[in-house]
């Protein structure tokens, strides 16, 4: 990849990742119409200048149901994405630090979460807790520990025989002042472009749970229950199938573009 | 950029044919199968039901589908329901009732036998009914027959009931589903094979999939038109739509989605039938709850519901308004629509009244059938009209029936109730309204003590009157029965009352399309099928012997240490999942044996079951079970569907593992290609035309991708069924092409990833120094590719694509939901909404320790492939 399609990239990430982070912002105070308010005697409507998206089945204002799903997507990834990291990364730092018994735990509980399939996690504590959006958070965000602890061992793990480390534990610092002053920051590119995957992870994973009816629940908008209620509806209004999946595609093309950015050159 | 030769687009070009050659006529060799029927008029049909039920006996099961597939079409009664739901004769001929009305003989038809010959007599009908009173019965109505005092046989075809107390509504009871005939030497099979004296007898069941069916060559009566009937089970009323409109079924009974009802009218290829039931749909109100136990408010409520909007929105405008408990159309209804008409000024003023002029906040509790969602959406923007704050909380079945019918942990619930003639719930004081009224229960003892007609019509008239006067529930609306079928499909006789099909006069005009729906071919059933059956058959053996080799290569190169430590590793993580698994499925909420009885189950049954599935042992005794049985490959025994685990997972696995391998094959086929295109042709527009493909096929999710083709393929196109799959007995060629969009669907994400990971794998191999030795020999740039790079860059391919089969394996559930395959993702979905911990835990530890084997063997092989890793003894 040429430096330019590099820039490139990274202005249509930032540009697609941005304008749905604002739509989940501006959706907190401002949609054009109520996204809950329902007008039966105006359901199904298509594409108009009065509703640029249509209508759904209830009568309500499918551009406001978008931007206000962005709520529920935007959230559900990034909190289940801090789970993970400040699970994950504390766990693979220490892993790394302490070579022996503590690695050996950290990586067996890791290989136990691995196992679990992120979806099938998912529905299984989805089912367990109750349907909702926390527990959306929680599930997903579990899935995450052990990955954002396997990226930061490997990284550690690679920082650990630099020079620099080296130099630190010679100069006589403990393994956690060596961790957070040069471990850390070393390893933020790559930690950087695992947040922008995950991200990318949980917006699919949150919109595959709502699909199912596990995830947010009504009357909250939410792109994937969206797209299950359209199903029945694609003769009717095929448009009501195409904008949640779209505002779905988008989003996570706009991290995945975003991630393949930020990554270090050697590694494209 | 790189200064590397690049090898010739040509070259490139006939590696991607060489893959497509590979892997193409693997598929391909099996498309003859697909043989057309045709011939004579067609006898067969496949007919669409919402829900499969867990067995087949409906006298020890009172799940509704039961009764919806088999009442009078194998089962049947004493007496069955008339078009006007009053109870006339089926297997009694006639009857006389003693003038007291304790006294019930019943003349029993001659010459009926059951469908294995077993004749029928007043022994048998003696047989049926004492079995399903007695105390160890699990019939959930078995109360309805408390007030029988003795059952006399008199002689063969006279059958005495004598009455302790007089039950007006016997012969309502006797018609109903739970209490058919069945025979002494087959009734303990019934849940599994069904033997009955109706037209058609019991042919398979394709668990999660279907039931089938067929003429019963011993019927008394004239043999019904059709030689088979097939149920398949549609639940998602997406799916049902796309299964008619693509033809996949030729009737949809009690069809989901109103909303697409306009669209089957407008189509000449459908009939739509419009009708009604006994279901009223209702806001359940929790009157042991502080301000709903005030009638001023539940007043105010049912002053705040515009029935019309609610019938609009969420029904499509089908189904009538009703104002108390009780069916329009039926004896004796009195329309009270009036009582309480659209007016949310009266109710704000009645909650002024009660205290409360700013409202109060309360929980609407929604089971998932999409009309009660759908109403609960509108009643919740209703209530809030009239200051009334309503959060929604949506539950599954398992959930409602534990947190709302069994605790009464709510506010506000929206169900349908479907039994006929269940006004006396209301007499019920640990009913989940929390209903308690003197005067209402004595009209429901009058009720019962009224033999005479005219009698019990001015009851009925009382007790619909005090319900509406009570607003105990806010009444909704009678849920409307919707049928949509083949035009060419005549002759159905749909029962108003319980909600059945008598399929034994139904048959195809002479224009009935050829094409069979069923798919099921004699012709079809050729070696291909035979071949693939063999070898999946197989199928783990070689797997078995695969990984057992391979250990053994291990072993000889990095001794025998190293495989016992990884198989250590190996075994702890599979014992720490069980326990994970099996900790996470005990918090799972909700009662599966009320969730299997029902509504109106009776608690002796209910604790009769539970101790039949050892549900009754402590919690630390059922995980030592589990355990010691899974080391035995035990898996259990299901609870809803009542057979071993290990043949669920069996039949599932039929359809998940080649699906898996389909995709992955589609995978590596696409992601070949593309990958050896894009580095070859390294910073190209091609390389960057790729790029945008893998990144599109990145961030498209694959239930959407499945939702698309769906639509394009099956309802425009008509090249291939919308979903459902039809058996591999049916031809390797008809079951390929059902997995075919679901197979893509999951295919276009991890190719997307693996192109990715190949170009990159392969651009860094070609920097490498023994590249350019070879370069430097002069080989050609194909050859450098194909000989010296790729061998190279398949290690982190091969681990990647060891991730991606056991992602195709385990991450196939929303796939299989949108193409309704019954493979392992979409039992798993379903034993969790319907609370079969055991057959939960026991899908998840086969999934998890495929991910752990794959993963396992994946390792093994990389380390076996590396050169890099250094044999035992050389370093």
């Amino acid at each position: 990849m040429t430096s330019r399609q590099h820039g490139s990239t990274f202005v249509l990430g930032a540009v697609l990742t941005g304008l749905f982070v604002a739509m989940a912002l501006v959706a907190l105070v401002w949609t054009p119409y109520d996204p809950t308010a329902l007008a039966i005697a105006a359901k199904l409507q298509p594409p108009s200048s009065q509703h640029w998206f249509g209508t759904d089945q209830l009568g309500r204002d499918v551009l406001s149901m978008i931007m206000a799903g962005a709520k529920a997507s935007v959230g559900v990834a990034a909190l289940s994405v801090l789970i993970g990291f400040a699970a994950g990364v504390p766990a693979g730092l220490a892993a790394a630090a302490r070579p022996g018994f503590l690695d050996e735990i950290v990586m067996r509980a890791n290989d136990v979460l691995f196992a679990f399939p992120a979806l099938l996690s998912a529905i299984l504590l989805a089912a367990a807790f109750g349907p909702g959006a926390v527990d959306a958070i929680v599930a997903i965000g579990l899935f995450n520990v052990p990955v954002f602890a396997r990226v930061t061992r490997a990284a550690a793990l690679a920082l650990w025989v630099r020079d620099f480390s080296a130099a630190a534990r010679v100069a006589g610092k403990g393994a956690l002042a060596i961790s957070w002053e040069h471990i850390l920051p070393n390893a933020r590119v790559l930690l950087a472009v695992q947040v922008t995957i995950q991200m990318s992870v949980g917006v699919t994973a949150e919109a595959g749970l709502a699909y199912l009816g596990l995830g947010v629940q009504p009357p909250t908008p939410s792109w994937g229950r969206m797209l299950g209620d359209a199903q029945t509806l694609t003769a009717l209004a095929p448009t009501l199938a195409v904008f949640p999946g779209l505002a779905v595609a988008l989003f996570v093309l706009g991290l995945n573009l975003l991630g393949a950015a930020l990554k270090p050159r050697r590694e494209r | 950029m790189s200064g590397a030769p690049r090898p010739s687009a040509r070259s490139a070009a006939r590696a991607s044919l060489l893959w497509i050659a590979l892997v193409v006529p693997a598929t391909a060799a099996f498309g003859d199968q697909l043989a057309p029927s045709g011939g004579a008029v067609r006898d067969r049909i496949v007919v669409g039901m919402q829900l499969e039920p867990p067995i087949l006996d409906p006298s020890a099961s009172p799940a509704a589908a039961i009764a919806e597939m088999l009442y009078d079409n194998l089962f049947e009664g004493l007496a069955e329901f008339g078009p006007d739901g009053i109870p006339r004769p089926k297997l009694a001929e006639s009857w006389d009732i003693s003038a007291d009305g304790l006294t019930y003989v019943f003349h029993l038809r001659a010459g009926v036998r059951f469908s294995d010959g077993t004749p029928f007599d007043a022994a048998v009908a003696k047989f049926s009914l004492a079995r399903a009173m007695a105390p160890d019965s699990v019939n959930a109505q078995r109360a309805r027959l408390a007030a029988v005092a003795a059952i006399d046989v008199v002689d063969a075809r006279t059958l005495v009931l004598r009455l302790r107390r007089r039950t007006g509504s016997l012969l309502e009871y006797l018609a109903g589903a739970a209490f058919v005939m069945v025979a002494p030497n087959t009734a303990s099979g019934n849940a599994q094979h069904p033997v009955g004296t109706g037209p058609f007898r019991f042919a398979a069941w394709r668990r999660g999939d279907s039931v089938t069916l067929e003429r019963n060559p011993v019927y008394r009566g004239e043999a019904p038109p059709l030689a088979a009937v097939t149920f398949r089970f549609i639940a998602d009323p997406a799916s049902a739509y796309a299964a008619l409109m693509a033809g996949d079924i030729d009737v949809y009974t009690n069809y989901p989605a109103p909303e697409s009802l306009a669209q089957f009218k407008a189509d000449p290829r459908f009939t739509v039938s419009v009708g009604s039931t006994e279901t009223e749909v209702l806001i359940g109100i929790n009157e042991r709850h502080a301000p709903l136990s005030d009638l001023h408010v539940r007043r105010a409520i049912s002053y705040a519901l515009d029935r019309s909007a609610i019938i609009n929105g969420a029904m499509f405008g089908y189904g009538l308004p009703i104002g108390s408990h009780f069916p329009p159309g039926k004896p004796a209804y009195v329309d009270l629509t009036g009582r309480y008409p659209y007016d949310p000024a009266a109710g704000r003023a009645l909650l002024a009244q009660a205290g409360y002029p700013n409202g109060f906040a309360l929980v609407l509790e929604l089971p998932p059938p999409a009309y009660a969602r759908r109403s609960g959406e509108i009643v919740a923007a209703e209530l809030g009209a009239i200051g009334i704050r309503v959060r929604i909380q949506n539950l599954e079945w398992a959930q409602w029936l534990d947190q709302v019918y069994t605790r009464h942990d709510y506010d506000l619930s929206i169900v349908g109730h479907a039994e006929p003639m269940d006004y006396d719930i209301y007499a019920r004081d640990d009913y989940y309204f929390g209903y308690s009224n003197r005067d209402f229960k004595a009209l429901i003892a009058a009720l019962e003590n009224s033999v005479d007609a005219g009698e019990r019509a001015a009851a009925l008239e009382a007790i619909q009157r005090k319900l509406a006067d009570d607003a105990v529930n806010g009444f909704l609306f009678q849920y409307p029965r919707l049928d949509v079928w083949n035009v060419h499909l005549r002759g159905l006789r749909i029962d108003d009352v319980l909600g059945v099909v008598d399929w034994s006069a139904a048959h195809f005009d002479g224009a009935a399309a050829r094409r069979d729906a069923s798919g099921a071919t004699q012709a079809a059933r050729g070696t291909g099928a035979n071949v693939l059956r063999a070898m999946l058959d197989a199928a783990p053996w070689g797997v078995v012997a695969a990984v057992l080799a391979g250990l053994a290569a291990v072993a000889r190169r990095f001794g025998p240490a190293y495989v016992l430590a990884r198989l250590a590793v190996l075994a702890t993580t599979l014992v720490l999942a069980t326990a994970v698994v099996f900790l996470v499925v005990q918090i799972l909420p909700g009662d599966p044996v009320r969730f299997m009885m029902g509504l109106q189950a009776d608690p002796g049954a209910v604790s009769a079951v539970r101790h039949e599935l050892g549900l009754d042992v402590g919690t630390g005794r059922r995980y030592l079970d589990w355990i010691w049985g899974l080391a035995r490959g035990d898996f259990g025994t299901s609870y809803t569907y009542r057979v071993p685990v290990r043949v669920l997972i069996g039949e599932r696995l039929e359809i998940s593992v080649p699906l898996a391998v389909y995709a992955l094959s589609l995978t590596a086929l696409i992601a070949f290609p593309l990958g050896l295109i894009a580095a070859s042709r390294r910073d190209t527009w091609l390389d960057r035309v790729i790029s945008v493909f893998t990144q599109l096929g990145l961030a498209i999710p694959n239930f959407w991708l499945g939702l698309l083709l769906v639509i394009v393929f099956a309802l425009d196109l008509h090249w291939v069924a919308a979903g459902g799959f039809p058996g591999w007995q049916t031809g390797v060629g008809a079951a390929l092409a059902a997995l075919t969009l679901p197979a893509f669907a999951l295919a276009a994400p991890q190719a997307a990833i693996l192109a990715r990971v190949l170009r990159s794998a392969l651009v860094a191999t070609l920097s490498e120094d023994y590249v350019r030795t070879a370069r430097a020999k002069g080989a050609d740039a194909w050859r450098v590719l194909w000989r010296h790079a790729l061998p190279n860059a398949l290690l982190p391919v091969l681990t990647i694509l060891g991730l991606q089969f056991s992602f195709l394996l385990a991450g196939a559930v929303l796939i299989e939901n949108v193409f309704f395959l019954p493979g392992l993702g979409r039992l798993l979905f379903l034993a969790i909404l319907q609370r079969d911990l055991i057959v939960v835990q026991s899908v998840v530890i086969v999934l998890v320790g495929a991910v752990v084997l794959v993963s396992f063997c994946v390792d093994l092989a990389v380390a076996l492939v590396n050169p890099r890793l250094a044999p035992r003894g050389d370093s």
